[in-house]
């Protein structure tokens, strides 16, 4: 959050006040056939959904047809990577004949229509932009798009074919600009509207704002400009120059994104998991075709970085939650485990494993107990050995191995003698203080060390690839900086151990 | 850009009350704030201190870009709050009948300072009682009550802290917005010098009228026991995080559209409309800066 002149918020103002929408809607033959076997090759599927084999594998062609659909560019760009994903879908579906007979005609001519729209080398949106920027005699022109990682790459596109200094941004950026005269907004608007960008066509930033994109994209309804159930508004009505027909697109994904991918993520990291080690989280689409697991909790914090704030003001932690597409997120890409163990355990030196071999001991001992006689009864016993805080999510966290010892003493006596260590109580006591000191010295090390490189990064490649990376000194491993492009609605269970580890992602 | 033509003219009013005339620096020349920033201290000034009956307002405005819409509205906040300057001599029926109004705004309870000559004594406004001499200020001293007329309550001040608007949010943005020569006074002077924020004020400076909470943590022991006339909460964050810690007071809701929390703030806005047990069906009469929606209702939560 920036400070904004009242000059400029006077500005956005001015130009909600009469805002005219107008639709520009495109058709391409060979990108319509590629769209139409694809959405055949859907529908003869569509029982099969949960399948990996047809979620991952249609998953490749889904986000092409997205970043299609979504940038204007030649398809033959290589930043679109058609022919590398024709490539890795002929490679996934190589088994199609065999697996799934009945389908394979249908895969084979989805791959062959994307390979022509290929060989096509048309760039119909981009020729939509030009051809209506000329009826514009206005020096301040932009145009967003809904993608992250494009919009330097078209924008020197569409500069050199407008001649012009055409902007190009995203929605995250068009929030922190001054109003334009006219904006090109790429796209259907439901990609703008779920990733909370609605904004863009109910709070508009230009006077004309026009929609632009293929033509079934371009029948879809603006979201509404009323935002409470019961209320005034001195809201202007923006102008809307075409009627719209919600009901022609038959696309139920997400931007290209299957999420239903997802269940097999979360089982393939589950299988021998411990209850007592599951923790609530989101799945995230990364730059770079990669994605994570981050904790859904708000208590949850992650470093991020802010590539535009001071350079002293870069590393931002911040709650999961607010993490959204265009965020840039810090995880460890090298190094393996918790980044804050590794070095607290460098710290610590030679007496890090004595200390860790009896955390282990006094854990592994309680999470037996669970196992054997359940929760509820576990903390029935801690109480009834003077325990004050027993509850089950106390006890889970106590089970955790993020965890290093309880808040209280009396709590640490009580599970000392439940699981018949209380002769040495004092003595884990003071282990587990030594071990929860050398945590908080790491921490403070880590967020040094991580705003010194926020401060020095060559941030470049960062904004063309959407990741780059950083290492830590002292054995603390390698980080990597990701951009959000996608986040799952959904909320699953995964191992605590798998947060923040980022992997590579089919969809 | 069109020019937008300088505005010369009378200062606002607001239900009688004299709201300060403020000026930004624009491209080409200093220029009254435009209509929507003059809505946003109106409204400011109409929520503060809004009770009906003893419920309070609750008031949320969709806004475009959540500059200035806050502290505007503090200003109109502390504007519509702080008693008019009262000498020795002898002060005109308009501005009695604006400080009578704001005396009988006050909660019960509330500590004022009652002004008998040379010495001042500290006292507690009770309510209002009718007469036959028209309305009379109760105010309860040590071991006995008194009683003013309208002629005489510019005896009456309100006593030491007492916070006009507590504004909940980012510290660093609203200091830029007060403090700095983007948006000023008449006389060229910040809106801090209207706002008195505690939080910008030297270890030596008792006037203050308002404050600021950020919008996560704890509350600084300072504002512990404030009783603010109106809360402004700059976004969702901050109201998520206090709303229930500050039931006592008008709140004033601001949610940026371009936030990704704005349909979160909207949710929790509709859960207070259909959880405020209110016995009244009329909504308070509040209009919605221009280019905002406003939604606002009593609430006896």
């Amino acid at each position: 959050m920036k400070f904004v002149p009242l000059e400029e918020a006077a500005d956005v103002y001015l130009s909600g006040s009469a805002c005219q929408v107008h639709r520009v809607g495109v058709q391409a033959a060979p990108a319509s056939a590629f769209f139409e076997r694809l959405r055949d090759l859907g529908r003869a599927v569509s029982d099969l959904r949960e399948d990996e084999y047809w979620s991952g594998g249609l998953g490749y062609f889904r986000r092409r047809r997205y970043f299609i659909q979504s940038t204007p560019l030649t398809v033959s760009d290589p930043a679109l990577e058609l022919l590398a994903y024709v490539a890795r879908a002929r490679e996934h579906f190589s088994t199609c004949r065999s697996l799934y007979p009945e389908h394979a005609d249908g895969v084979e001519q989805v791959c062959d229509a994307l390979m022509d729209l290929l060989m096509s080398n048309i760039d119909p949106l981009s020729d939509a932009v030009v051809d209506a920027f000329a009826e514009y005699k206005t020096d301040r022109v932009g145009v967003v798009l809904p993608t992250f990682g494009f919009d330097k790459l078209v924008q020197r596109h569409l500069r050199r074919r407008t001649d012009s200094d055409i902007d190009v941004l995203t929605p995250r950026d068009l929030a922190m600009r001054r109003p334009y005269d006219v904006l090109f907004v790429i796209g259907r608007p439901w990609w703008y509207v779920g990733r909370r960008w609605g904004w863009v066509y109910t709070a508009p930033r230009a006077s004309v704002v026009v929609m632009l994109g293929y033509e079934d994209h371009m029948r879809e309804g603006l979201p509404s400009t009323r935002a409470f159930s019961e209320s005034v508004t001195a809201v202007a009505p923006v102008h809307d120059d075409a009627v719209a027909d919600p009901g022609t697109s038959d696309e139920g994904d997400e931007a290209g994104v299957d999420w239903s991918f997802i269940s097999g993520e979360v089982a393939r990291r589950a299988v021998g998991a411990d209850t007592a080690d599951l923790v609530e989280a989101r799945m995230y689409l990364l730059a770079a075709g990669c994605a994570a697991f981050l904790a859904a909790s708000e208590e949850s914090r992650v470093p991020t970085l802010e590539p535009d704030a001071p350079e002293d003001g870069r590393l931002v932690y911040i709650q999961a939650p607010e993490i959204g597409p265009g965020s840039i997120v810090l995880l460890r890409s090298e190094g393996g485990g918790d980044l804050i163990v590794a070095v607290a355990d460098g710290i610590l030196g030679p007496a890090a494993g004595p200390l860790r071999a009896m955390q282990e001991a006094w854990k592994s001992r309680l999470r037996a107990l669970v196992a054997e006689r359940g929760a509820a009864s576990v903390v029935a016993e801690l109480k009834r050995h003077g325990s004050i805080r027993a509850n089950r999510s106390n006890l889970a966290n106590w089970c955790s191995p993020r965890s290093l010892r309880t808040d209280d003493e009396q709590d640490f006596l009580a599970i000392m003698r439940a699981i018949e260590l209380e002769g040495q109580a004092a003595q884990y006591w003071k282990a587990m203080a030594k071990l929860e000191s050398a945590h908080r010295r790491a921490g403070h090390e880590i967020r040094e060390q991580l705003e010194m490189q926020a401060r020095t990064a060559d941030l470049t490649a960062l904004e063309e690839e959407g990741r780059a990376d950083f290492s830590l000194p002292q054995g603390g491993g390698a980080l990597t900086a990701f951009r959000v492009e996608e986040v799952s609605p959904e909320i699953v269970a995964v191992p605590y151990q798998h947060l923040g580890d980022p992997f590579e992602a089919r969809a | 850009m069109a020019v937008i033509e300088e505005e010369v003219g009378a200062e606002q009013e607001e239900g009688g009350l004299q709201l300060p005339e403020l000026w930004y620096a624009g491209t080409r020349a200093r220029r009254r704030i435009p209509p929507w920033a003059e809505g946003f201290v109106r409204l400011g000034a109409s929520a503060a201190g809004a009770f009906w009956d003893g419920e309070r307002l609750v008031a949320a405005v969709a806004v475009p870009t959540r500059a200035y819409a806050a502290t505007l509205a503090g200003v109109g906040a502390v504007a519509a709050r702080t008693p008019p300057a009262l000498d020795d001599g002898k002060p005109s029926a308009e501005v009695l009948e604006n400080h009578f109004r704001l005396l009988s705004s006050l909660r019960p309870g509330t500590t004022v300072t009652v002004r008998s000559g040379r010495t001042k004594n500290v006292g507690t406004f009770e309510g209002i009682e009718s007469s036959g001499r028209g309305p009379l200020i109760v105010i309860k001293q040590k071991g006995f009550r008194q009683m003013f007329p309208k002629s005489g309550c510019h005896c009456i001040s309100l006593h030491g802290r007492s916070l006009s608007c507590l504004f909940v949010g980012r510290v660093n943005v609203f200091e830029e917005e007060m403090t700095g020569k983007d948006v000023v006074t008449r006389d060229s002077a910040p809106l801090e010098t209207v706002l008195k924020v505690g939080r910008f004020a030297a270890r030596r400076d008792h006037d203050i009228r308002s404050d600021i909470l950020p919008a996560a943590g704890d509350v600084p022991a300072r504002l512990r026991e404030a009783q603010p006339d109106l809360i402004v909460f700059d976004g969702t964050a901050g109201f998520r995080h206090w709303r229930e810690n500050w039931r006592n007071a008008p709140w004033l809701v601001i949610l940026d559209r371009t936030s990704a929390h704005f349909d979160e703030g909207v949710q929790l806005i509709d859960e207070e409309f259909a959880e405020r047990a209110s016995t009244h069906d009329q909504a308070p009469d509040l209009r919605p800066p221009p280019g905002t929606e406003l939604m606002a209702f009593w609430s006896s939560r």
